[in-house]
């Protein structure tokens, strides 16, 4: 019953919050991003990143040093502590924490049989994916020919087996029919993590329903904005936008049909959450629309640590530790090629 | 008679000296202006990259994606001026065989020839050729996104795929047998697919900033060829005055 965590969630959940604030306490802070801003090189940036939890894993790194080198590092940070609290937790905290890596699944899924479909070595493809969403049989996904072997061979058992259902055809792997599976699957795989979360209730429910709406509207924009003068049909977009959110369902049925940046401010302005982010942006201007979804997303997930006794930390202690790698990939990024003059421009501070 | 004959000659060699010095300066300074603009603008695509990587993740942005299947370039520079000497070949150690000379028998000129496709931003029919046998077989089953009748789709493909760009008013009345057009190739590919069939803006204006250096190195390759050209005029009109 929401209102009585406090009472019994210690129990089996008192450790591992105290753990992931424990870690929350070591991000990085204002202070750590202007040092890393004045860094002339990457060993600069390596030699201030000694100082914070990020040392040990980039210590033994020899120079000269690249961005790729800092991304796998940070990542494998995040990897160990996800793993260290994925061994130590109990039902349904455990479920929980698989589900947030169902998103990185569905996405080495994709990598392989892109890459596949490219005549790549799956070798190389392998250490492109990310750790968190590995599984055993994912090599033997490049034998699969169209969706429906890539069910029958490989995902049939995997967790993301019940995603399959709306996307499964004997159609041809090509580019447009991969980029329709992944966003199908991402869809159902996102709707099921909702409905999990409504059956968790109390404050869980409460706080990642909020931030699971969020990032389906927010995909459901990213959808629209990157489908624009492509081949994707109306229908086709219409039925990757997902079956929740605040602009399910008549912000979808404005967007599905918007074929310019202008059309699509348009049809999301009309939600006042939505409205301070592109308030942000200028007319026509496309650009800093995603660094916009960015801030308004960290600024949700940080307040989810005001509140206690639910699963909602985990969920954003993730997502803000992928956060900050990517503020670190975008430093290094412009410190290697030498444009400092954009190094804010990609900077979302956390804390 | 003579001595004013002789100093007329003098007068025109220097209006000419001078007029192929000022020929020269100006390639020069296109060469340095083009170089610059090359500079920013393949800075700016790097960036647009790196902003690409940001938003979409850097495993769905990374060189395992490259596709390796075999494909027709996007684009080729033709050299006018330059012929190919098969007469007389020269040993080269490195490659253990002879190859033939290039002979240039005049200012050197670099003409791009894109292929066709990759200059439609927005592809509105989906060829015959980049169907696959089942799509073929059973057309029915296809996604709402072939528009044309599979006959206006062959007579597409018979049509010659490559146009001629940056062909200067001069070159106009050359003729065809300069030219050098080549059948356009049914492998060609757009790289931006590679990532994927929805990428982000920030690729697509990558992928355009990368597309424009390539035409602003054609044109910097003829600005560095119009200025070597002159300064030999130059070295050559500057001995004739020096003997005279």
């Amino acid at each position: 019953m929401y209102g009585f965590e406090a009472m019994t969630f210690n129990v089996h959940g008192g450790f591992l919050e105290a753990i992931v604030r424990g870690y929350r306490a070591g991000m990085l802070t204002a202070a750590d991003y202007n040092n890393l801003c004045q860094c002339e090189s990457l060993d600069d940036i390596k030699l201030h990143l000694s100082a914070t939890d990020y040392g040990p894993y980039l210590a033994n790194e020899p120079s000269p040093l690249h961005t790729t080198t800092i991304v796998e590092k940070c990542t494998q940070k995040l990897v160990d502590e996800y793993n260290f609290m994925l061994t130590q937790c109990s039902e349904p905290l455990s479920t929980f924490l698989e589900y947030i890596t169902y998103g990185h699944m569905i996405d080495n899924v994709v990598l392989i049989v892109t890459g596949t479909l490219h005549e790549r070595d799956v070798n190389e493809l392998l250490e492109k994916c990310h750790p968190l969403g590995m599984f055993d049989s994912i090599a033997t996904l490049a034998v699969a020919q169209n969706m429906r072997e890539l069910y029958r061979l490989v995902l049939v058992d995997t967790p993301l087996a019940p995603y399959f259902s709306e996307c499964i055809t004997s159609e041809d792997l090509d580019d447009m029919n991969i980029e329709i599976m992944r966003n199908t699957l991402y869809k159902a795989y996102l709707e099921d993590f909702y409905q999990f979360c409504q059956g968790l209730g109390g404050a869980t429910a409460e706080l990642m329903c909020d931030l699971l709406s969020f990032e389906a509207d927010w995909r459901s924009v990213n959808i629209t904005v990157n489908s624009i003068g492509t081949e994707l049909t109306r229908d086709d977009r219409r039925k990757l936008y997902s079956n929740f959110g605040l602009l399910y369902p008549y912000g979808h049925e404005e967007l599905a049909v918007t074929e310019d940046f202008d059309a699509v401010r348009g049809a999301v302005e009309k939600y006042p959450p939505y409205q301070a982010i592109f308030s942000k942006l200028s007319f026509g201007e496309s650009q800093m629309l995603d660094k916009a979804f960015y801030e308004e997303d960290v600024k949700r997930l940080t307040l989810v640590f005001e509140q206690q006794f639910h699963y909602a930390v985990f969920f954003a202690y993730i997502k803000l530790r992928e956060q900050e790698t990517r503020n670190l990939m975008w430093i290094a990024e412009c410190v290697a090629q030498n444009q400092k003059s954009r190094i804010h421009d990609g900077i979302v501070f956390i804390f | 008679m003579v001595e004013a004959g002789s100093m007329r000659e003098g007068t025109g060699n220097l209006e000419q000296l001078d007029k192929e010095v000022l020929q020269c300066l100006d390639s020069v300074h296109l060469l340095l202006e083009r170089r610059e603009i090359l500079h920013q603008t393949l800075r700016q695509g790097w960036m647009e990259l790196t902003s690409a990587r940001y938003t979409m993740g850097p495993a769905r942005i990374s060189s395992p994606l490259f596709s390796l299947k075999p494909h027709a370039p996007s684009a080729v520079v033709d050299v006018r001026g330059a012929h190919v000497d098969s007469t007389e070949k020269i040993g080269v150690p490195e490659l253990e065989e002879e190859i033939a000379q290039v002979v240039i028998t005049g200012p050197v000129a670099f003409h791009l020839v894109r292929n066709r496709e990759e200059k439609e931003e927005k592809p509105s029919v989906t060829k015959l050729s980049d169907l696959t046998i089942s799509e073929k077989k059973n057309p029915a089953k296809l996604r709402r996104r072939l528009t044309s009748t599979a006959s206006e789709i062959e007579q597409d493909e018979r049509k010659d795929r490559w146009e001629i760009k940056n062909l200067t008013d001069d070159s106009a009345t050359e003729s065809d047998d300069e030219l050098t057009i080549a059948e356009g190739s049914k492998d060609t590919t757009q790289p931006l697919h590679w990532f994927g069939a929805l990428v982000s803006p920030h690729l697509r204006s990558a992928q355009s900033n990368f597309s424009k250096a390539l035409d602003i190195v054609v044109e910097l390759l003829n600005a560095q060829s119009e200025a070597a050209h002159a300064h030999g005029n130059v070295m050559s009109l500057r001995r004739a005055a020096t003997e005279n």
